[in-house]
């Protein structure tokens, strides 16, 4: 018997697991996407402030800069796997649970907010500040810049960093099929190293390794057609 | 048009405070081309930003059509800064969008009606000479037209005033002439008064009106070009002035005259328009026993003014040099005596 299973060929396996794997990789996607989702609305706006509110910039609030790059450099240290479950009551707070697909966003919200808004605060750095001072000189508003010059000059960038942020989320969100959240993670370290079946380990690398793939080849095709 | 009052602006550093500029009086006329040249750190940039408050003064007055600019509030003062438009020396142009968009960009700040941004855009390319490169992006242009494009954004939302921030300074000499032609144009045909800031002479007596020679932080000199050009009153004009006008002589020439035993006098004589078509030096060689003899010689278009200046040795008789000096100023012909011993 263990011979015939040692020479089993591996898609043999493969198409046994292929309702898990079906189910983990939606889960997997679904996370990572509201996940994205979420953290970009807070991200993004958080960077634009990061950059905007920076000493002579066009809304320079020292305190402000001050305080949020000192949080953002805060969460930004503490390991994944730690910071879901330090800020357990904090993700009970919000959404009743703290495992779940439910509970596992939040802790990936507050691992990725950060992380985007460091992206973004990066991208608006670039653009030339002789731009917004022609903007400032042709009467622009504070959010006529950021709309019409800093998001806009900085689109395909902000689409490369996006990227990044969705596959950075894709190995967090393996951490959160701890506490319940699901997905290829979860599925690799229960069968694969909790129960020995390298096979299923291997597959699900392979999924992974093509889901990331795709994203940055998915990011890389839209950030070239929005450069010019 | 403009006016600025007892204008002080200084940095704070750590190195300490730098005084950029320490009461400066100015005052540009409405359809006139003003020119404030200097050199770099003289505090010139800091003055023309001054007027479209990039720079906060930290005192005095600056007035742009009646608006005292120092005291508008955040709102007005975008109201305001609409009506002055400005170009710089290196373009600052959206990189990600195309000519037209880059122009188009200055009508949507003030949210003017999609229809009628696509007629004014093309209207403003047709004054630039652009309209074949409207769906390119700044990197497929050449500096020229990438300031084309500039100046066309600028002019976008019907200026009052233009001010230019060492517009042509990155250019080439050809497209510098071309840039200044076009500006020139722009301030006959739309009587908008242009006020610029330079360190090349040359761009100040190819089309300015008037001139203000900034130093440290203050206005040495200010007068009409031709003024300038004439009488400088200070050494920095007379060292702008040589940039483009060849008004000394050289070392070698000197020697020889040092050595020379005759009775003779350097000169240096100005013709302005009409003095330039009378020929006085053969006049004077004839009426005289005088032998004059050119060492240098310029003749250079001021706007549409011609400036010729010529040094010359004139060897004679006391008695008929001082004579001749005279006829040579009755015949408006500006007359020095130089000292070269």
């Amino acid at each position: 018997m263990t011979e015939t299973n040692l020479l089993e060929p591996i898609w043999l396996r493969v198409l046994e697991i292929t309702p898990q794997l079906t189910k983990a990789t939606y889960e997997t996607l679904l996370m990572v996407l509201i996940a994205l989702s979420i953290a970009a609305v807070i991200g993004i706006p958080l960077g634009v402030l990061l950059v905007i509110t920076r000493p002579g910039h066009i809304w320079e609030q020292k305190w402000f800069y001050k305080i949020a790059n000192l949080i953002i450099n805060i969460i930004r240290a503490i390991p994944f796997i730690i910071l879901m479950f330090a800020i357990t009551p904090f993700t009970r707070l919000i959404v009743g649970t703290t495992i779940q697909l439910k509970g596992a966003i939040v802790p990936l919200v507050v691992f990725t907010a950060p992380f985007i808004a460091r992206v973004t605060e990066s991208a608006l750095l670039e653009v030339n500040k002789g731009i917004i001072e022609a903007f400032l000189a042709m009467g622009a508003s504070p959010w006529q810049i950021i709309s019409k010059v800093l998001l806009k000059e900085t689109r395909s960038t902000m689409v490369l960093g996006m990227t990044i942020s969705a596959i950075s989320l894709i190995g967090a969100s393996a951490m959160a099929g701890v506490v319940g959240g699901g997905g290829l993670g979860d599925l690799a370290i229960r069968y694969g190293y909790q129960r020995y079946e390298g096979d299923v380990m291997v597959v699900t690398l392979a999924v992974l390794i093509i889901m990331v793939m795709g994203m940055q080849n998915l990011g890389n095709s839209i950030a070239k057609k929005l450069k010019k | 048009m403009i006016e600025i009052t007892n204008l002080y602006k200084t940095y704070q550093s750590n190195e300490g405070n730098v005084e950029a500029l320490k009461g400066v009086n100015l005052k540009v006329e409405k359809g006139e081309i003003f020119g404030v040249i200097g050199f770099s750190g003289a505090g010139k940039s800091s003055l023309i930003r001054c007027v479209n408050m990039l720079e906060k003064p930290t005192e005095g007055s600056v007035r742009v059509n009646e608006l005292e600019m120092t005291k508008l509030t955040k709102h007005k003062l975008r109201e305001a800064r609409k009506k002055i438009g400005m170009i710089f020396q290196h373009f600052n142009l959206l990189e990600t969008c195309t000519v037209f968009e880059n122009i188009a960009v200055a009508l949507e700040l003030s949210h003017i009606p999609k229809a009628s941004i696509n007629e004014k855009v093309n209207n403003l390319l047709n004054i630039v000479g652009l309209e074949d490169k409207k769906n390119n992006f700044p990197s497929q242009l050449s500096g020229g037209q990438k300031q084309r494009v500039a100046i066309a954004r600028a002019l976008a939302n019907d200026i009052d005033i233009l001010l230019c921030d060492e517009a042509t300074s990155a250019l080439d000499p050809q497209t510098t002439e071309a840039i200044l032609e076009l500006l020139l144009d722009i301030n006959r045909k739309f009587k908008i008064t242009i006020l610029l800031i330079t360190h090349e002479m040359h761009v100040i007596k190819k089309i300015c009106d008037k001139v203000a020679v900034i130093e440290d932080g203050v206005i040495i000199e200010e007068d009409t070009v031709l003024n300038t050009f004439t009488k400088p009153k200070t050494q920095t004009t007379r060292n702008f002035i040589k940039s483009i006008m060849e008004d000394e002589l050289s070392e070698s020439v000197l020697k020889k005259l040092r050595t020379k035993k005759e009775n003779n006098k350097i000169l240096r004589l100005t013709f302005i328009g009409g003095s330039a078509s009378q020929p006085v030096l053969a006049i004077i060689a004839k009426e005289l026993p005088l032998w004059p003899n050119i060492l240098c010689g310029n003749i250079i278009q001021i706007k549409n003014q011609t400036l010729g200046r010529l040094i010359i040795e004139l060897t004679g008789d006391c008695q008929s040099i001082d004579e001749g000096i005279k006829i040579l100023k009755d015949h408006n012909v500006i007359t020095e005596v130089l000292n070269y011993d």
